[in-house]
C-alpha cells in the first residue's frame, strides 16, 4: 500500500515510531525498578525543625539533658538553658579555667553535668540549682561512670599522680573524697566498666582494674581505641580496637579470645544495647558485624557524631556539611540537610528522641525531630529526572515503562479489532443477503453497550489483576463491530467493481475473491478504523486505572495518573503531565495517521468509487 | 449429646460392618441421611470391662469409637457441619447443628442387640446439568445402603452389589464407598428441547435480521420495522450480557463469593437459578428480568443501594446532557455563516475531548473549590436546590466533554448547507437570516440525530466516569461499585440500564427524524 502521508502525518507516523522504539529498549535501559524501588530516607525525609532556641550568649561548651542545655560561654559563664521556658534559668560565672567538654552523669531520672577545670571537678545538681565541686590538681581528663552495669556511679579523674575515682549519688551523703586511687601516669585512650571491673586502655596495654581500685589484669597490645564492654548479662568479653582489628579480651583474666578484622583502622568504639560500633578516623562509622566480621553497615565521610547509650538513634555531621539522623538498627540516614553547624547533640524529651545543632554563629540551636517530614513526592532533581510520586518511586521509569504497556495495549486491541472487524465486514459485505442481515443486526446488538459496560464485565470476569487483558477484550468487543460496519460497507462498493466482476467470471473462488481482490482494495479504511480503535482502548485502560480496577503491579499511564490523583498529588506536573502528555500524543497521532490514512485512501479510490455507486444505482 | 457423638466419630478406626445407611434426596436442594448400625451380644462384651452387664458412657464412647461409622464432620461457624465423606456433585452439603439426631441409649445393655442411629437433614445445591453424582466414602466399612430420589429421577450407575432398582429408588450393598450416578429425566429432555429451541431461534433471528432490514421501505412502516430491528437487537445483547456473566468463567459459588454470606449466596443460587441448567437460569432470566427481580441482587453488597433514585438520577443526567449537548452544538453551528476551517469552539471541544475524560472532570470539579459553598452543593448536596445545582453542573459539565463530535457533524453539514442555492435564492429574495437559519437548522439537524445513537457509547461512558468523580449515586456508580465489589448484579443492571437507554434513545431518534425529515415520511 502506498502511503501519501501529508507533512503532518509523516510528524504523527514519526512519533510513534518513537513510541515504539521506547517501547522496545525499555528493558535494556538502565532504569530503577518502577515498581520496587524507594528512594532512600534521606531523600525524602526533611528534618523537622521542631524548636529553635537563641540563646543570647556565645557557646563555647555545651550538653543536653532532658529539656535542658548546660552552657559554657567563653567568657566562662555557665549557664542553664530551659527549652520548654525558652529562657536561662540559672547563670553563675566560673573562675576563668580551660573548662573541658560537658559530659553528663546520668542517675535516673535525673542527668548532671560534669566537666573540669583547671584544679576542680563541677558537678551541677540541677534540682538544688548549684554546684559541688571536687577537688583535682592539674586534672588532664575525666571519665564518667553511668548505669547500667557499674558498681557505683560517679566519675574517674586523671592527673599526673594517678587515676581518682569520686562516687556520687544523689541519694546519699555527699563527699568530695575520692574512693581510691589507681597509679595510672598517661592519659588514657578510653575507659569502660562492666559490673565490677574497670578496663582502661592504653597504647600499649589494657589494664582492668576492680571497683576498689587494684589490679586484676594487664594485657598488653597495641591499642588505638578505647575499651567497650556490652552491658549484657553474662557477657564476659571486652573489646578493644587495635588498628585495622578489633580484638575481644576475656573479663576473667585478661586472654586474648578472637580478633575481628575491619576493613579501616579503628579509633573509637560505642555501643547501643547489645550491638558494637565502631569509628575510623577515615571518617567511617558502622555497626560492627560481631559474627562475620567487617561492618553491617557503614557511613562514610562523617565529620563527627554524636551518640547516647540511651537513645535508639545518632547524629551526624558529615564533610559536606550535612546533618543527619541515622536509625543505628539498620544504618538508615533520614534526611541529611546541608547546615552550618558548628557542634551537633542528640537529646531526648519525654522519650522522643531529638537531635540539636549549634549553628556555626554559636549562639543560636535548631531542634529537630528525629523522624523528619516525608518530602515526597520529589520533585525532579538531577538523580530523580522526573521525581518520584508519593511512595518514592522513580517517576521516569515507571513513565517509560509505561510505554511498553501502552504500546502492547495499542497493538493487540488494534491488531485483533483489524483482524476480527475486517473479516466480519468482508463477509457480510461480500455475501450480502441474509449473511449480511444477520451479521450487521450481530453488529448493532453489540453497539449497544458501551465500551465501559464491557470493560466493567471484563474486569468481573478476569479479575482486576488482568484489567490490561480486560480492557483490550472490551475494546474489541465495543468497537470491532463498528470496524465490521464500515468494511462491510466498502466492500459493498468494491464488490461490485468490473474486476471483481471479471474474478467471478474466471472461476475464482469466493475466498479467493475476498482476500485477493477485496481485501487490498478495503485495507486503508480498515486500518483507519483499527487505528481509532486503539486509540479509544488507549482512554479506555486510563478510564479504567483511573475507576480503581487497575492492576497496581503494571505501570501504565493511566495507573501513574490515578496514583497521583488517589494519593493527593495531582497538582505536582511531574506526576500528571508526562504520562497524560505522552498519552494525549500517542491518541493525537494516531488520530491524525488514521485522518490522513483515510483521506488518502478516500481520494485516491473516490473516482472509481463514484462511478461502481452509480452503476449500482442503475441497477 | 450430638457434638459429642460427631467428635468421637471424627477418630480413625479398624474395619467394622453391619451398617446400614438410608439416603433421601426430596428436591434440588434439600435432603436427609440416615445411619444405623447394629451391636450384637458379642461384641459389646468386649467392652464391658467392669462387667456390670451395661456399657456406660465411656464404654459406649470406646466402642463407638472402634466400631462405629467414621464420619468426617467439619465444623463451620459452630452452628453449620461438613460432613467431608459426603459429596454432591463434588460439594458437600450443609448439615445444621440442630437437624442432628442421634438415637442411643445410655447406659446399653449387653445382653440382646442395640441399635444407634445418626440421623440428620442437610441442603445443597447441584450442578447445572441433567446427571448428578452422590458420592460417600466410607474406608473399610461395608453394610447396606438405599437411596430414594425425587420423582422422574433414575439411576444411571451404582456401585452397589445386588443392586435393586426401581425407578427412584434404589438399594444394596456396598464396601468402602458408595458412588450413585443420577439423572434429572426433566432436565435431561429439556437439553434436547433446549439445543432444538436455540437452533429454531437461530433461524428465526436470520428470519427477523432479514425481514427487517432498511432498504426501500418508507414511511410507517419504515418506523415499524426500525423499532422492532432495534428490540431484537436488545434481545441479542441481553443475551450476550447473560452468556458472558452467567455461563463464562467460574462456578457460580466463586462469582458471588465476594458479596455475601455462606447462607445468603445459598439463597441467591436459588433465587437466579444459578444450580440450573443454562436453558433453565435462561429463562428464569428473562421471567426475573420482566418482573423486576433482577433488581434484587443490586441490594447484596456491603452498602444497599437506591436502584429507583439511581435510574431516575442517571437518566436526569443523561436526558439534560443531551439536549444541551445537542442543542448547543446545533445553535454554534448555525449561528453564522462561517468558513470550514475549525473555529475556536471546534478547537476546545476536540481538546476536551482528546484528554482522558476522568481528568477533564476532575480539573472541572477542582474549579469550584474557589467557591466553598458551590463545592459543597456540587459534591455533598442537602437540600433539593443543591441537588438541582449538581445535577445540572453534571449535565452541564457531560455535555461539554463529549460535545466534539455533535458540534463538528453539525458544523460542517450546516457550512455545506449554507452553500446551498436555496439558501442563496432566499438571501436573494431578501428573506431574514433568522428564517433562513430555520431551514439550515432542519437540514443540519437530520443527520446529526441520526448519529446521535453511535455517540451515545462514548457519552454513558463519560458518565459513569463523572458519576464517580462527584460522587453521585447513579447507575455509573452502581456499575463502578459491582467491578470493585465483585457484584456481579450491579454489573448485570447497569449493563441493561445502558442497553435500555440505548435502544429507546435510538428509537427515539428514529422516530425524530421521521418527524424532522419528509424523505422518510412518505
Amino acid at each position: 500500500m502506498k502511503l501519501n502521508l501529508s507533512l503532518k502525518g509523516k510528524i504523527a507516523i514519526t512519533i510513534v515510531l518513537i513510541y515504539l522504539i521506547i517501547a522496545i529498549i525499555v528493558p535494556i535501559l538502565p532504569l530503577r525498578d518502577p515498581m520496587t524501588f524507594k528512594a532512600p530516607p534521606s531523600d525524602i525525609f526533611t528534618p523537622e525543625i521542631v524548636g529553635n532556641y537563641s540563646i543570647g550568649a556565645k557557646i563555647w561548651r555545651i550538653a543536653t539533658y532532658a529539656s535542658n542545655f548546660y552552657i559554657i560561654t567563653p567568657d566562662y559563664k555557665f549557664l542553664v538553658y530551659n527549652m520548654i521556658d525558652h529562657k536561662i534559668t540559672y547563670n553563675v560565672t566560673l573562675p576563668r579555667a580551660n573548662y573541658s567538654e560537658i559530659k553528663i552523669l546520668q542517675i535516673y531520672p535525673e542527668g548532671y553535668p560534669v566537666f573540669y577545670g583547671k584544679d576542680m571537678v563541677y558537678l551541677y545538681y540541677p534540682s538544688l540549682q548549684k554546684f559541688i565541686t571536687y577537688k583535682v590538681v592539674g586534672i588532664k581528663s575525666l571519665y564518667l561512670l553511668n548505669d547500667p552495669f557499674t558498681a557505683f556511679k560517679g566519675f574517674l579523674a586523671l592527673n599526673s599522680s594517678g587515676m581518682y575515682a569520686f562516687s556520687f549519688n544523689p541519694y546519699a551523703p555527699y563527699s568530695s573524697n575520692p574512693l581510691w586511687k589507681a597509679n595510672v601516669s598517661e592519659i588514657p585512650l578510653g575507659v569502660h566498666y562492666s559490673y565490677k571491673d574497670i578496663y582502661i586502655s592504653f597504647k600499649d596495654r589494657l589494664v582492668d582494674i576492680d571497683s576498689y581500685g587494684d589490679m586484676r589484669w594487664i594485657s598488653n597490645g597495641n591499642f588505638t581505641s578505647n575499651p567497650i564492654f556490652l552491658p549484657v548479662y553474662g557477657s564476659s568479653k571486652v573489646y578493644v580496637a587495635s588498628s585495622n582489628n578489633i580484638l575481644v579480651y576475656s573479663t576473667h583474666n585478661g586472654t586474648l579470645i578472637e580478633k575481628i578484622e575491619m576493613p579501616y583502622e579503628i579509633q573509637r568504639l560505642e555501643y547501643r544495647g547489645q550491638s558494637l560500633y565502631a569509628f575510623s578516623p577515615q571518617g567511617i562509622f558502622g555497626k560492627v558485624d560481631l559474627l562475620t566480621n567487617g561492618f553491617s553497615w557503614e557511613i562514610k565521610d562523617i565529620k563527627s557524631y554524636t551518640m547516647n547509650p540511651f537513645i535508639d538513634g545518632m547524629g551526624i555531621l558529615l564533610k559536606d556539611g550535612k546533618i543527619g539522623f541515622v536509625l543505628i538498627a539498620d544504618g538508615t540516614i533520614q534526611w541529611g540537610v546541608k547546615i552550618d553547624a558548628y557542634q551537633i547533640l542528640i537529646g531526648e524529651i519525654f522519650h522522643s528522641p531529638y537531635l540539636f545543632a549549634v549553628l556555626s554563629n554559636r549562639t543560636y540551636i535548631e531542634q529537630y525531630s528525629s523522624t523528619g517530614k516525608l518530602i515526597t513526592p520529589l520533585p525532579p532533581s538531577e538523580k530523580y529526572p522526573l521525581g518520584t510520586d508519593a511512595a518514592g518511586r522513580d517517576t521516569l521509569s515507571q513513565f517509560l515503562w509505561g510505554f511498553r504497556w501502552e504500546i502492547y495495549i495499542a497493538i493487540i486491541s488494534g491488531l485483533s479489532v483489524l483482524l476480527l472487524g475486517t473479516l466480519w465486514g468482508l463477509v457480510a459485505g461480500y455475501f450480502g443477503g441474509t449473511v449480511d442481515d444477520s451479521l450487521l443486526l450481530l453488529s448493532d446488538s453489540f453497539l449497544f453497550v458501551p465500551a465501559i459496560g464491557y470493560a466493567a464485565l471484563m474486569i468481573y470476569i478476569m479479575g482486576i489483576s488482568h484489567h490490561i487483558e480486560a480492557t483490550i477484550s472490551a475494546a474489541i468487543m465495543a468497537l470491532a463491530p463498528l470496524e465490521a460496519r464500515a468494511v462491510r460497507n466498502y466492500t459493498k462498493v468494491v464488490k461490485e467493481k468490473a474486476y471483481v466482476e471479471s474474478a467471478r467470471m474466471a472461476g475464482a473462488e469466493h475466498w479467493r475473491i475476498i482476500f485477493v481482490h477485496i481485501l487490498p482494495e478495503i485495507r486503508g479504511i480498515s486500518l483507519v478504523y483499527a487505528i481509532s480503535a486503539t486509540t479509544m482502548a488507549l482512554l479506555l485502560e486510563g478510564g479504567v486505572s483511573f475507576l480503581g480496577f487497575g492492576n497496581y503491579s503494571i505501570p501504565t499511564w493511566g495507573w501513574m495518573m490515578t496514583n497521583a490523583y488517589f494519593t493527593g498529588y495531582w497538582d505536582r506536573w511531574w506526576l500528571m503531565v508526562p504520562p497524560l502528555l505522552a498519552l494525549w500524543l500517542l491518541v493525537y497521532s494516531l488520530y491524525i495517521v488514521s485522518q490522513d490514512l483515510y483521506t488518502t485512501e478516500y481520494i485516491l479510490s473516490f473516482e472509481s468509487r463514484t462511478i461502481s455507486e452509480k452503476k449500482i444505482k442503475s441497477k | 449429646m450430638g457434638i459429642l457423638i460427631v467428635i468421637i466419630l471424627l477418630i480413625p478406626l479398624s474395619s467394622a460392618q453391619n451398617f446400614s445407611l438410608k439416603c433421601s434426596i426430596s428436591d434440588r436442594y434439600n435432603g436427609s441421611l440416615s445411619i444405623s448400625q447394629e451391636f450384637g451380644e458379642d461384641v459389646k462384651k468386649l467392652y464391658d470391662t467392669d462387667h456390670s452387664g451395661y456399657l456406660e458412657k465411656n464404654e459406649v464412647i470406646s466402642l463407638l469409637r472402634d466400631k462405629g461409622l467414621r464420619l468426617n464432620f467439619t465444623s463451620v461457624l459452630n452452628t453449620i457441619y461438613f460432613l467431608q465423606n459426603f459429596t454432591l456433585d463434588g460439594r458437600t452439603p450443609m448439615i445444621n447443628a440442630q437437624d442432628i439426631h442421634v438415637n442411643l441409649t445410655i447406659p446399653m445393655p449387653v445382653n440382646g442387640t442395640s441399635i444407634y442411629t445418626l440421623s440428620f437433614a442437610y441442603t445443597f445445591y447441584l450442578n447445572g446439568t441433567s446427571d448428578h453424582i452422590l458420592k460417600i466414602t466410607l474406608p473399610h466399612r461395608s453394610g447396606m445402603f438405599s437411596l430414594d430420589l425425587p420423582e422422574n429421577n433414575t439411576i444411571v450407575k451404582n456401585n452397589l452389589r445386588n443392586a435393586k432398582i426401581e425407578e427412584n429408588h434404589i438399594e444394596g450393598n456396598f464396601t468402602d464407598s458408595i458412588v450413585i450416578i443420577f439423572r434429572e429425566e426433566y432436565y435431561y429432555w429439556m437439553n434436547i428441547y433446549a439445543i432444538a429451541l436455540t437452533i429454531g431461534l437461530l433461524g428465526a433471528f436470520i428470519f427477523v435480521a432479514k425481514k427487517l432490514r432498511g432498504g426501500p421501505t418508507k414511511g410507517i412502516k419504515l418506523l415499524i420495522k426500525s423499532i422492532l430491528r432495534n428490540l431484537v437487537a436488545l434481545f441479542i445483547v441481553l443475551t450476550v450480557l447473560f452468556y458472558i456473566l452467567w455461563v463464562v468463567g467460574p462456578p457460580p459459588e466463586v462469582r458471588i463469593g465476594g458479596i455475601s454470606t455462606m447462607f445468603a449466596r445459598f439463597h441467591i443460587i436459588k433465587y437466579y437459578h444459578l444450580d440450573r441448567p443454562w436453558y433453565d437460569q435462561y429463562l428464569n432470566w428473562w421471567y426475573l428480568l420482566f418482573t423486576g427481580g433482577i433488581a434484587k441482587g443490586v441490594n447484596w453488597g456491603k452498602q444497599p443501594i437506591d436502584l429507583k433514585n439511581a435510574i431516575l438520577v442517571s437518566l436526569t443526567i443523561f436526558i439534560l446532557g443531551t439536549l444541551m449537548s445537542y442543542l448547543i452544538s446545533i445553535y454554534l453551528a448555525i449561528r453564522k455563516r462561517s468558513s470550514r476551517n475549525l473555529d475556536i469552539y471546534a478547537a476546545v471541544f476536540l481538546a476536551l475531548y482528546s484528554i482522558p475524560t476522568f481528568y477533564a472532570a476532575l480539573l472541572i470539579v477542582h474549579q469550584f473549590e474557589r467557591w466553598p459553598m458551590l463545592y459543597t452543593m456540587l459534591v455533598a448536596p442537602s437540600d433539593p436546590l443543591g441537588w438541582g445545582f449538581r445535577i445540572f453542573i453534571v449535565s452541564l459539565t457531560l455535555s461539554i466533554l463529549t460535545i466534539a463530535r455533535p458540534y463538528l457533524i453539525a458544523k460542517s453539514l450546516a457550512t455545506k448547507e449554507f452553500t446551498e442555492p436555496y439558501v442563496r435564492t432566499f438571501h436573494a429574495v431578501g428573506m431574514p437570516f433568522s428564517k433562513i437559519k430555520k431551514f439550515v437548522r432542519r437540514n443540519t439537524m437530520i443527520p446529526t440525530i441520526t448519529d446521535a445513537a453511535l455517540n451515545f457509547g462514548w457519552f454513558l461512558t463519560a458518565q459513569v466516569f463523572l458519576e464517580v468523580i462527584f460522587l453521585i449515586q447513579g447507575v455509573g456508580y452502581i456499575l463502578f461499585r459491582g467491578t470493585v465489589e465483585g457484584n456481579p448484579f450491579q454489573i448485570q443492571i447497569a449493563i441493561i440500564y445502558f442497553s435500555l437507554v440505548m435502544i429507546t434513545a435510538s428509537i427515539f431518534s428514529d422516530i425524530v427524524i421521521y418527524f424532522l425529515d419528509p424523505r422518510v415520511r412518505r
